[in-house]
């Protein structure tokens, strides 16, 4: 369960989420009623979750079927040493550099769901936008939900339900509270120039957070440390 | 004297092959409107919950001297402008201006 609660945060420190609502709240706020706007923000939140719940629970799904129960341990060195690559790869490059919070992703892509952003008119196009930026983000996610779902089948059937809810929440908690504190009077101005100031801090937490969970599986997965 | 004008004459063939090259790769080029600068302004206005009769005040002028500078150019991309307009309107309004300055950087 603790593997699951540190693979929630560290999907939480992940940007791309963020980024796209506060497109979102953008283009919304200036052509809509803030009602409106309440509803597309919500159904972006649910979409963005419910790819994250479907795609940990299939992966549970795959990897029970595959391999008869948890992963093997040489399968899951194979997974530390990606977490340990994704880590360097976060402190690297997952921000640009400048003082800006563009991304890794292709200008194309960005583009195409600043794009998406401007246009979302309906609650299923913002629902699909959720999924879009969860499946953008897949590249840095795919090995979070992979291990989620290998721990989550370690536990008992009530509780795998439960986990995989417990991580969805976990992944999607700063979307929420991002919609709290607008709905509370910040500006989508105050969470940008937030996201600038703490970048650093952001991009180091991510990273030591994929060591972490690196090093823990290493030691209480692989080496069966006690 | 003769081999100058054929120098010249050369460079200027590769500067005209320089601008066909050029020319060729632009992906669309739109005229610069006053009136829809004004409208973008009052829109950004809005998502950053300023009043709208003030920056009904200050986008016209704002749009103006944009409009001014970009008359003196013979093209200019639209990073140019946002930049130009995010320095105008910081006089007035230093959030709208961030807006402008982080068009494009959000992710």
């Amino acid at each position: 369960m603790f593997i699951v609660l540190l693979a929630g945060l560290v999907h939480a420190t992940l940007q791309l989420g963020i980024g796209t609502l506060l497109l979102l709240y953008h283009a919304s706020l200036g052509k809509h009623i803030k009602r409106k706007t309440k509803s597309l923000v919500t159904n972006y939140i649910m979409g963005n979750g419910f790819l994250t719940a479907i795609t940990a629970a299939a992966t549970a799904f795959v990897i029970f079927t595959i391999c008869q129960g948890e992963m093997s341990i040489a399968v899951l060195t194979v997974v530390v040493g990606i977490l340990v690559a994704l880590a360097i790869s976060v402190w690297a490059f997952y921000y640009r550099w400048g003082r800006s919070t563009e991304l890794w992703l292709p200008k194309s892509i960005a583009k195409f769901i600043d794009n998406r952003a401007k246009i979302t008119e309906s609650n299923t196009e913002a629902f699909s936008l959720g999924m879009l930026a969860c499946f953008a983000e897949a590249p840095f996610t795919l090995m979070l939900v992979i291990i989620t779902a290998n721990s989550v089948l370690a536990l008992p059937l009530a509780l795998q339900i439960l986990a995989i809810a417990f991580y969805t929440i976990l992944s999607v908690l700063p979307l929420i509270i991002a919609r709290i504190a607008i709905r509370k009077g910040q500006t989508i101005v105050d969470v940008q120039k937030w996201r600038i100031k703490n970048k650093k801090f952001l991009r180091i937490i991510s990273g030591v957070g994929f060591l972490v969970l690196a090093i823990f599986l290493l030691a209480f997965k692989v080496l069966g440390v006690k | 004297m003769i081999r100058h004008k054929a120098q010249a004459s050369k460079d200027l063939a590769k500067v005209e092959k320089i601008k066909a090259k050029v020319k060729s790769k632009k992906v669309g080029t739109n005229k610069f409107s006053e009136k829809d600068l004004i409208k973008d302004i009052l829109r950004e206005g809005k998502t950053i919950g300023a009043s709208e009769k003030v920056v009904e005040k200050y986008a016209p002028k704002v749009a103006e001297k944009v409009r001014k500078w970009v008359e003196k150019r013979a093209e200019v991309t639209k990073d140019d402008v946002n930049r130009m307009v995010a320095k105008e309107i910081e006089k007035y309004n230093r959030d709208l201006a961030f807006i402008y300055k982080n068009r494009g950087k959000i992710i």
